[in-house]
């Protein structure tokens, strides 16, 4: 297995490629161009998509990634599927505004909306993917439709939590105090020593 | 519910205030208008008016008064 990060120069956003015998595991395809150029240059082909959440900057290059490889399948908490296709929710609409809160003034950001996934889940649900087991749990808050995503019960791709040196991001439309507090929280404080984190943001680290 | 009243309940609702907390009030004038908070609001404002702001007017959104000269320029008379 190896993996290997996309980063998105404008937002800053990890996409996560694992590969394994010439296929891939995609977490969080954030640009339509980046993360396919990394996957022809390995030769992989990906054949599951799972996203973190439903917020553009992590899945800017889901359609252009099924398009050029409609066998792969994308898995996504319901609520995030659902909300992949809302301009609001999926953030696309203020991106631009949050490009100029963050020194990017005047870049192009045109709202768009995407279908949703093929696999959807409201509760903790696993699929084995070429002998790894992956495993997503909702953890709403930061979005309605926000997940951990782990591989092999080892590595946690955390989207927006757990970001290094950050703050978690609760007040964006759809976003929940509450259920963080009631289901997030506890639940990101419950997990053991030793776990890597690959956050959507920033570098990877040992819990 | 008219336009006026729409457009109080977005800041009422996104920012926990009382009504006699919107004259006056600015960006950065309350701890929860923060960048944060603006794409809130803004967000929650196209969507309940129907329109799609340019980002230099929603960079310009700077008070509640000043949400209303903005708002006009799109049609939406309150």
């Amino acid at each position: 297995m190896e993996l290997a990060v996309w980063t998105d120069p404008l937002s800053g956003s990890n996409c996560y490629l694992v590969g394994e015998g010439g296929g891939c595991l995609v977490v969080d395809p954030n640009d339509p161009e980046g993360p396919l150029s990394a996957l022809e240059q390995r030769g992989w082909t990906p054949e599951l998509v799972v996203l973190t959440h439903e917020h553009c900057d992590h899945m800017a290059g889901l359609e252009a990634l099924r398009a050029r490889w409609p066998e792969a399948k994308t898995i996504a908490a319901a609520a995030c599927s659902a909300n992949l296709g809302n301009t609001r929710l999926n953030m696309s609409a203020v991106m631009e505004l949050y490009l100029a809160f963050h020194g990017k003034p005047g870049v192009r950001y045109p709202p768009f909306a995407c279908r949703g996934a093929d696999t959807v889940y409201i509760r903790p649900y696993t699929v084995r993917w070429r002998g790894h087991r992956i495993r997503c749990v909702p953890l709403p808050g930061h979005t309605p439709g926000s997940a951990g995503i782990f591989l092999d019960g080892e590595t946690l791709f955390s989207g927006d939590y757990l970001l290094p040196g950050g703050e978690t991001v609760l007040r964006l439309p759809g976003g929940s105090p509450e259920d963080y507090r009631r289901v997030t929280r506890p639940f990101l404080e419950g997990l053991p020593r030793g776990l890597t984190v690959w956050p959507g943001h920033g570098a990877s680290y040992m819990l | 519910m008219t336009n006026l009243e729409k457009y109080d309940k977005l800041f009422l609702e996104t920012f926990h205030l009382q009504p006699d907390g919107l004259p006056g009030l600015k960006y950065r004038g309350i701890q929860a208008w923060d960048s944060v908070g603006h794409m809130d609001l803004m967000s929650a404002m196209e969507e309940t008016f129907g329109i799609s702001v340019s980002t230099p007017d929603l960079l310009d959104f700077s008070s509640y008064e000043k949400g209303k000269e903005i708002l006009a320029k799109y049609g939406v008379e309150l």
